[in-house]
């Protein structure tokens, strides 16, 4: 199966979806869904030519090395590969970043950033999987900072957060924990989704019948 | 009741949020990594600069922190000092990302992003660096790990 170009763009990707049925289940224009599969096709053939965004492909977007693991990529990546089957479709690629916008709503973006933080899927934010994510940016800044020390800030964060006292965060405390600081979902909004059809012009041209021709 | 925005304490939340892994700005914009950096050459020692680069930036920040803090979201910064002699290993080059933890806690991290490792970073590192800590108010001091740069 070769990659999909776009001069052929009859044969589209595994896991396409009309871009109409995207547009209306997201926050996307069908125009911007539409660039979003110009840069879809690029990323998801970069590697593996597949059509499919394997974690290499995603890891080489990132960070020009396909090779360069991340703990906060791979959750990004866990979460963007909905069906869990280890790669990103069209529709999960679309589906996902459509939190990212900056008019997708608020709520959206928390529970999803929830999602991020909870490294072992248990639906709670526990105290080791924060300390696990604030070893993974140390090592990633070449810090190295005392066990003691990094006890003593997740802890000042945790015992924050943790507002009922039970050893956990659960959505409730995390939505609270939000409000107080709402910086915490910076992440969690791409500005450059809102210029995307400027970015990726796609030249498909749609006719009533089922051919599409592209330029 | 505390009041919204910047929390006066550490958040290591905040500090994660830094991570290069959630930066998905590079899918869109090519290799180019989007952020806000200073690169320069100087005939200052290092420590020098970047103690300076580190006040101005709590400055900046605490400055924002007090004015706006529904919107701020404090900030991470990055320098790159660029040394003047071609050393054994082409020009050393350090790098500091600075992290704002709080608005009176600063995070600076240094390292070498070139140049020679063995001899010119150490000696950049005992005679310079070091020093500067020793300067300020330092709770903690930092081991440099002994590390390969891998360079894609």
């Amino acid at each position: 199966m070769g990659c999909v170009t776009s001069k052929n763009a009859n044969k589209y990707t595994p896991g396409y979806e009309d871009p109409v049925v995207l547009a209306s289940k997201t926050i996307f224009t069908v125009n911007e869904v539409e660039a979003l599969y110009e840069l879809f096709k690029k990323l998801s053939c970069s590697i593996i030519k597949d059509g499919l965004i394997h974690k290499e492909e995603f890891q080489l977007a990132l960070f020009r090395n396909s090779n360069k693991k991340n703990l906060f990529a791979d959750r990004v990546f866990d979460l963007f590969d909905i069906k869990r089957n280890g790669v990103i479709d069209f529709g999960e690629f679309v589906r996902s970043l459509s939190v990212f916008h900056p008019n997708a709503p608020e709520s959206e973006k928390i529970a999803y950033a929830f999602r991020l933080y909870d490294l072992r899927h248990t639906g709670f934010i526990e105290r080791e999987e924060l300390k696990e994510m604030v070893q993974a940016l140390l090592t990633e800044s070449d810090l190295v900072l005392s066990d003691e020390l990094i006890d003593t800030i997740v802890d000042k964060t945790f015992n924050q957060a943790d507002s009922k006292g039970d050893g956990k965060i659960d959505l409730d405390e995390w939505r609270d924990y939000v409000k107080q600081n709402p910086s915490l979902i910076r992440i969690m909004t791409l500005p450059y989704l809102k210029d995307i059809t400027m970015s990726f012009p796609s030249f498909i041209i749609h006719s009533e019948n089922s051919e599409t021709e592209a330029i | 009741m505390e009041p919204p925005g910047s929390s006066q304490r550490p958040n290591v939340f905040h500090l994660i949020s830094f991570s290069e892994g959630f930066d998905l700005s590079p899918l869109f914009v090519g290799s180019e990594r989007h952020e806000e950096g200073i690169r320069f050459a100087t005939r200052e020692p290092a420590s020098y600069v970047i103690s300076r680069v580190a006040l101005d930036a709590a400055m900046i920040l605490l400055h924002c922190a007090s004015t706006s803090p529904m919107t701020c979201s404090g900030g991470r910064f990055r320098l790159r000092l660029d040394g003047e002699e071609r050393g054994r290993k082409g020009k050393l080059t350090v790098a500091a990302n600075i992290f704002t933890m709080a608005p009176s806690m600063l995070v600076v991290a240094v390292r070498r992003d070139g140049g020679d490792a063995v001899v010119e970073y150490k000696r950049f590192y005992s005679d310079e660096l070091r020093p500067c800590t020793q300067g300020h108010h330092v709770d903690f001091v930092f081991r440099r790990p002994n590390r390969h740069v891998d360079k894609i």
